[in-house]
Parts: structure tokens; sequence; C-alpha cells
């Protein structure tokens, strides 16, 4: 699904550099890895975040493709749906939210990641920012 | 007179063709039998309805036959083609329960698959650490087609099973 799309990408270009900034400020700081030593840990790092910004540009630049799926419009299709659509996909969306509330709470709770609070209010900032972001250059129109 | 009679007609407007839909909509039209002949009264007078327009099982039948037909629980309604023509269709009458079963069951279906599809990626995903949203991405630009897919094959199954459940025996 992912197509680079040049005009997407000059649009969201802003997006996709505070997104790849943070994410390879703050993945070099992951304190994972730490256990397996300075230079892996590095590495492993910089791999992450180098993919990550890869797959930022395409996602962001082709960014429009998603809106069908991030608006859950499959439920138009269905029996009228002029009466229960928007219903359905709002209690889709708060699910969804739920679900990833309650994994994200199960992580820090659990300390998955062996690494401070404040760590994984950075990662949780990062992800609610970047969904929020990619929302809109779903729901943007291309120059 | 003995052979003569009126049926009112509860109108559903969506049955009706569609390039009409806006000339026939809210108007309360009659439909006519006499003499083994359908016709169509409406705000600008009677039309009479040709044979060949007249569903089958209504064709050529007397007065009471069509009372019988009526009395089955079944009921009449018109619509009128491209050219002017009315059409007099007839349907049978279902218990409830079935259709309203089918609509709970289709949405059922498709959410309960985009539930566990998309919230499968995103726990699957947040275990990646700082790969999260990258890995979210990949996942969804790989499965968010076959999970819609798979969420329309859930939508007709829940339909069908709703349907079924719910409806007449």
């Amino acid at each position: 699904m992912f197509q680079f799309n040049a005009s997407k990408f000059k649009q969201e270009l802003p997006a996709i550099i505070l997104l790849s900034a943070t994410q390879l400020l703050l993945s070099l700081t992951f304190p994972s890895y730490k256990s397996l030593g300075r230079f892996a840990c590095y590495t492993i790092n910089l791999i992450v975040g180098f993919l990550s910004i890869y797959i930022y540009i395409l996602a962001f630049s082709s960014a429009d493709k998603f809106k069908f799926y991030i608006d859950f419009d499959g439920f138009d299709d269905l029996l009228n749906a002029q009466f229960y659509a928007k219903r359905a996909k709002l209690i889709t969306k708060l699910t969804l939210l739920s679900i990833a509330i309650v994994s994200m709470h199960f992580l820090w709770r659990n300390d998955y990641y062996c690494m401070p609070s404040l760590h994984y209010a950075f990662l949780y900032s990062h992800i609610a920012i970047s969904f929020s972001l990619f929302y809109r250059a779903a729901h943007r129109k291309a120059d | 007179m003995k052979k003569t009679f009126a049926i009112a007609l509860l109108f559903a407007s969506s049955l009706l063709n569609a390039g009409n839909l806006q000339d026939l909509v809210g108007k309360k039209i009659d439909i006519v039998h006499k003499d083994g002949i359908f016709s169509v009264i409406d705000d600008t007078g009677e039309y009479q309805v040709q044979n060949c327009f007249v569903d089958k099982e209504l064709r050529n039948r007397s007065h009471e036959e069509v009372l019988g037909y009526l009395k089955a629980d079944n009921y009449l309604f018109a619509s009128r083609m491209s050219d002017g023509e009315y059409a007099i269709h007839g349907h049978g009458r279902l218990p409830g329960g079935g259709a309203l079963g089918a609509t709970i069951g289709s949405y059922v279906g498709k959410y309960g698959t985009y539930a566990v599809g998309h919230g499968s990626i995103f726990i699957a995903s947040a275990c990646t650490g700082w790969g999260f949203l990258a890995t979210f991405a990949s996942l969804e630009s790989q499965f968010a087609a076959p999970i819609e897919a798979a969420s329309n094959t859930a939508a007709i199954a829940g339909g069908l099973a709703g349907g079924v459940a719910t409806g007449p025996a």
C-alpha cells in the first residue's frame, strides 16, 4: 500500500522531520539493549531509527491511501448504514483506543522494557503525536 | 361494485423506480383491481397497468384470488418506469426479527474482525519499543486490506447467523 508521492511528501515534510528527529534522539537513548553492550546497543538503535525514518517517509507520503481504513468506512457498505455506521465507527475507534491504552498500561506496569517511567512517557507521547499527525496527513488533500 | 375494490397503498418509496423517485415520493396512490385488470390512480388520473407489468402471481386473477393473496399476509406496491408506465408487484410480509438480527449480526461481525485484527497489530507493535511506529505502519500496510476483506466475510456470516437466529422459524 506504500507508494511514494512527492507532493504529499513535500506537504508532510515537517511532520516527517519532527518524528524522525525524536525517533533518532530517543531511540539512541533507549535502554532496553544496553545489556548487550554499548556498540550493539547503538548499532541496533541506529538500524531501528533509520528503518523507522524510511517507513515514516513512505507512510506519510501515501497517507491518503489509509483514509478508508482510518475512518472505518467499510461500515458504510453494511445494512442500514445511514442509521448505524456512524455509531459503529465510534464504537470501533473507542475499542481500539481501549486496547491501545490497556496494552500500553500493561507494558508500563510490568516494566516490559526495564526503563524509567519517564522514558515510557516519552515513548507514549511520541506514539500519540505520531498518530495524530498521521491522522491529519490522511485527511489532508495533497497540494 | 362487487368486482371492484381499491387497495389503499402503504407506500414504500424506497422500492420505487429511481428515475421517477422524486415524482412519487410522499404521494399517496391507489391500486385498483377491476375485471382482472389493475389500475393505478394518482393525482393526475387513472392509469391502466398492462398485464405484462403485473407480477406473475397476480396476472389474470379474479377478485377473490387477489383478496386471498392479500389475506395470506402479502402486500402490493407500484413502481413507475422511465416511460411513465406503472408496474404492480406483490411481496410476502415476513415475520419481524430477521432483518434486525441480520443487521446486528453483520455489524458485530465486522466490528469483531476490526477489533481483533487491528488490536493484534497494535499489541504486537507495542512490544517492539522504539520500532513501534515503523512496525505498526508496516503491518497495517500489509494487513489493512486483508482485514477489510475478512471483515466483509465476517459481516456476511454474522448477518446470515443473526438473520437465521432471529428470523421466522
